[in-house]
């Protein structure tokens, strides 16, 4: 069935993308710039973080020093700002998940009446513009006494986190075969044990993926909590942008490669568990 | 045949529905959560927006509806000046990362050498970096007397040739790219990934060549999952703050800067709610298109 | 002891009645088929036995009481699913043990009663297996264990055999059956394998578009089909429409020119009938005859055992016969006349 089809207009600026060689080189270079231009800015905070003596125009600091590292891991204000920041995370993500994971479940098993209104609901957080939803928020904290609390800002840590842990979850029951679950009510398990002998073991590494996700949302929030978290809850991304500001070179370097830490170690740990649909969703963290 | 005799059997008394309860009952925190926290927030944006507040004489504040903060929005100069420029660096930034990815995307489906499998290493790298910690990088990276200078220098450039790339709207749109590109790169493979081998072959057989297979096979057969993207991508660059704070000039401002500086500096929210409306408003297109593909795909 | 009866069940869902009033008494040991086209609302029937649906009108009772209303973990029945559902986090033997368990049965009668019905389904040795380890076999055997490691009155299968290749699916049923003999368990097996049903079961419940057309044993409904469809769905059969003659005792039924004597239990003179006749029951002729049917376009295919020789009647389109292996085919055209058939009321393929 090889008849040559009425030839569609040939491209000719596009002669390269036919020819392999041509193509496997400029994939190369293409490969290069970007693990340059996506590597080398960490690389260069990381020599930062240890440079003692680094004049411009040196390619490599001129003096290794972990004095910074000292000054940095001896301030008040980082362990402070680490100690609430780690509070704050476990706990963001433990209510979103006594939060979401039922409504994950009632959508993807349950006879919910109005579903597909509810679901459009959940869009909601993503169409409007996070940071304009912040500043409104911000005003309502005021009212009502939120502002520069502790639960302000996990409850404002919860907007990106509720709505995709949500579809996650909604994603992993769906997955599951109802099946299963009415097999465990046939040999005389109730509603509740049914979900979790069965259901909950089996949807647990989705739930585990959105739950390091949401951790991992939680310690990066900035913009939010800087708005309804100042003066007295500042957490480490938070510090560090009073830290850059105020031009501290190796100090910043040091806070940022300890706040990076926690989600390099993640992207390790949870490789073989970032299936492409869990990642695209928990983009809601721009 | 069977043995019942009697007449057909009257319908079952509508019990209490358990499902439907429980449905309810387990979609109701999450409902009440949202409203605190999301609907009620929007609403008042948009309500507040609209109030005006006037000064008398006697120096006490009263209030009015009106369209006053839109009419200053528009007319004031430095405002419109931050509409043009928020859009601008949106709709450039999203283009670029479009590009890449897309590349990045195609590399993964139908590449299979070491550099598409290094590819798929690295295009990642960006999503675990929290955006803070990636402006700060990019500013150590760009700026004048930063990284590449330093690098061009070694090249032979002299000293003040380096354009200025931080605190300019190339700093913010860098940025983003390299922010967003993770996203971009996922989205776009597991919407190429839905498009069956089969179909490329069948086009192959015909005698298309890769680029003609590409323009009339995997992009249009891509662009309804790919535009999921890049309008969630848009929002997102539209309603951001930190990349913005961090690397932009400071003038113009992106809406989001603009915004909370109105908010905490000037204490004006009637002014900072006119802005996220108007960026609401901005993106407004997006928002619906974005919904309404989301909503197709969960319904299903 | 356990008897099981359907009464008027209704269900309907938004746009099809999946159930119709649909009655049905099932003795104690009775191993009945629920049989039918696929969508006929079998599944419907059998999820709404194990208590998974509740029907919108009608009554389910098991050993004379009411249980319409009681969830799937209170009624005495255990169902086998077309997809085995064996939870793949647990192993064989958890998957057995899990209700015993749920009771909280002591441990070494859990092992013991775990072990036995392992060998009752001819599986002993794979209890620390997962069911990803296993043949599809395999599995169907665990799933069936496991429905009845529970001792359960009634035994619910739908489809179990549809994923198995089709020697394993021969001895399957056997093996089934035995253990259904053994057990002395009361069962309904949904299936759209005719086959599966008149092999295997006591009775036979043929359903179509959600209403029950017949029950009977399997030669009930081979020999006397009560509706046209049950004829045509059970073997195959010609059908033809016509209009009924009563002549005494004698019934024939009026079809195009031909009249064709036919069985016709209480339809009334000048009737609009469906005759039905199964291709062993017609006569080939080589030459015209009055009550016969001239086939065009004839063809031969083969079966081994047997040949079907297939044709066109102008008027009533495709019919078909069966002949013996040696039949050959010449240049002058066959007649089929019809030695035995029934005849129905109103048209061939009532809803459905
Ligand atoms: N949850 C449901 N919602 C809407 N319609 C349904 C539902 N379940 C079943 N139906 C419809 O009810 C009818 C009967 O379905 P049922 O599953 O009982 O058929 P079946 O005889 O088991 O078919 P099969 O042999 O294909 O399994 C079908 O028309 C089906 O489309
Ligand atoms: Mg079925």
């Amino acid at each position: 069935m090889a008849a040559q089809a009425p030839a569609m207009p040939a491209i000719r600026l596009s002669w390269w993308i036919d020819d392999p060689r041509m193509r496997r080189m400029l994939l190369r270079l293409f490969g290069g710039a970007l693990a340059v231009f996506i590597g080398i800015p960490l690389l260069t905070l990381v020599l930062w973080s240890f440079a003692g003596e680094w004049f411009w125009p040196n390619l490599i600091p001129t003096q290794w020093s972990l004095r910074w590292w000292q000054e940095v891991l001896e301030n008040p204000r980082v362990i402070d700002a680490m100690v609430l920041s780690f509070t704050i995370a476990p706990v963001v993500t433990l209510l979103t998940a006594v939060v979401a994971i039922p409504a994950g479940y009632a959508f993807a098993r349950l006879d919910v009446p109005y579903r597909r209104t509810l679901l459009l609901l959940f869009l909601i957080p993503n169409a409007f513009p996070r940071i304009g939803l912040y500043v409104s928020l911000a005003v309502l904290y005021y009212q009502i006494g939120l502002i520069d609390t502790y639960w302000g800002v996990v409850f404002l840590h919860m907007i990106g986190t509720l709505v995709y842990m949500t579809w996650i979850t909604t994603a992993t029951f769906r997955s599951i075969d109802p099946h299963l679950e009415e097999a465990a009510r046939d040999a005389g398990a109730s509603p509740l044990r049914a979900f979790f002998s069965v259901v909950l073991p089996l949807a647990l590494p989705g739930i585990i993926v959105a739950s390091l996700f949401s951790f991992l949302a939680s310690i990066d929030e900035a913009q939010g909590t800087l708005i309804v978290g100042t003066p007295h809850y500042i957490t480490m991304p938070v510090l560090l942008y009073t830290l850059i500001s105020s031009f501290q070179r190796p100090v910043a370097a040091v806070f940022s490669v300890l706040l990076a830490l926690p989600s390099l170690l993640l992207l390790v740990v949870a490789q073989r568990y970032l299936h492409s649909e869990y990642v695209a969703a928990g983009l809601g963290r721009v | 045949m069977a043995v019942v005799t009697s007449a057909r059997a009257v319908p079952r008394p509508r019990r209490f529905d358990r499902s439907r309860a429980a449905g309810v009952l387990l979609v109701l925190p999450s409902l009440v959560y949202l409203t605190l926290f999301v609907f009620i927030p929007v609403i008042k944006a948009f309500a507040t927006s609209f109030t005006v507040r006037d000064r008398d004489d006697a120096g006490n504040y009263t209030y009015r509806v009106g369209l006053d903060n839109y009419a200053q929005l528009a007319t004031s100069d430095t405002l419109r000046a931050n509409v043009i420029f928020t859009v601008f660096i949106a709709v450039t930034s999203v283009a670029i990362v479009f590009v890449i990815a897309y590349v990045i995307a195609l590399a993964l489906r139908f590449g299979k050498g070491p550099t598409a499998k290094f590819l798929g290493r690295i295009y990642i790298v960006p999503l675990f970096i929290p955006s803070v910690i990636a402006s700060y990088a990019m500013i150590t990276f760009l700026a004048n007397h930063g990284f590449v200078d330093g690098i061009l220098q070694a090249l032979g450039l002299p000293d003040g040739a380096f354009p200025k790339i931080v605190f300019d709207w190339k700093g913010i749109v860098i940025t983003q790219v390299w922010l967003s590109l993770p996203f971009m790169t996922v989205l776009l493979s597991s919407v190429l990934l839905e498009i069956s081998d089969s179909l490329i072959e069948s086009a192959r057989d015909v005698g298309a060549s890769s680029w003609q297979i590409f323009r009339h096979i995997v992009l249009p057969l891509s662009a309804p999952g790919a535009l999921i993207g890049v309008t969630f991508m848009f929002l997102g660059v539209i309603g951001g703050f930190t990349v913005p704070y961090l690397l932009g000039p400071n003038a113009p401002q992106m809406l989001g800067v603009s915004m909370v500086y109105y908010m905490t500096n000037y204490f004006e929210p009637y002014i900072a709610s006119t802005q996220a409306v108007a960026i609401f408003l901005l993106s407004l297109v997006a928002a619906v298109y974005y919904v309404r593909q989301q909503f197709k795909r969960e319904i299903r | 002891m356990a008897e099981v009866e359907l009464r008027h069940v209704t269900k309907s869902y938004k746009d099809t009645t999946a159930v119709d009033d649909v009655s049905l008494a099932i003795k104690d040991r009775e191993f009945v088929a629920l049989l039918g086209p696929s969508g006929c609302g079998k599944t419907t029937t059998l999820r709404m036995l194990a208590g998974f649906i509740r029907p919108d009108a009608g009554q389910i009772v098991i050993d004379g009481k009411d249980v319409t209303d009681l969830p799937p973990e209170h009624r005495p029945t255990a169902m086998v699913f077309q997809s085995y559902a064996l939870w793949p986090h647990m192993t064989v033997a958890d998957n057995i043990a899990f209700g015993l368990r749920l009771r909280r049965l002591p441990q070494a009668e859990v092992a013991d009663r775990t072990a036995r019905m392992l060998d009752v389904v001819g599986l002993p040795g794979v209890t620390k297996r997962y069911p990803s380890q296993l043949s599809g076999g395999q599995q169907q055997r665990v799933a069936l264990a496991r429905a009845l490691v529970l001792g359960p009155k009634i035994l619910l299968l739908d489809e179990p055999l549809s994923n198995l290749d089709a020697k394993l699916r021969v001895r399957m049923r056997d093996e089934i059956r035995r253990i259904q003999q053994e057990l002395q368990i009361t069962t309904v097996y949904v299936t759209h394998d005719q086959e599966e049903a008149l092999t295997m079961a006591d009775r036979i419940a043929v359903m179509n578009g959600g209403v029950l057309q017949q029950v009977g044993d399997a030669l009930d409904i081979y020999d006397r089909p009560a509706t046209a469809f049950v004829a045509d769905f059970i073997g195959s059969s010609n059908l033809l429409t016509g209009i009924l003659r009563l002549a005494g005792t004698r019934a024939l039924a009026q079809v195009g020119d031909a009249r064709v004597p036919v069985e016709a239990d209480g339809l009334a003179d000048g009737a609009a009938v469906t005759v039905s006749a199964r291709p062993e029951d017609m006569e080939v002729l080589r030459e015209a005859a009055p009550d016969a049917f001239r086939l065009d376009d004839t063809r031969l295919v083969n079966f081994g055992a047997y040949k079907r020789l297939l044709g066109r009647h102008p008027a009533f389109g495709q019919l078909e016969a069966r002949v013996p292996k040696a039949f050959r085919l010449g240049d002058e055209p066959v007649y089929l006349r019809f030695t035995r058939a029934r005849a129905f009321a109103g048209d061939p393929k009532p809803r459905g």
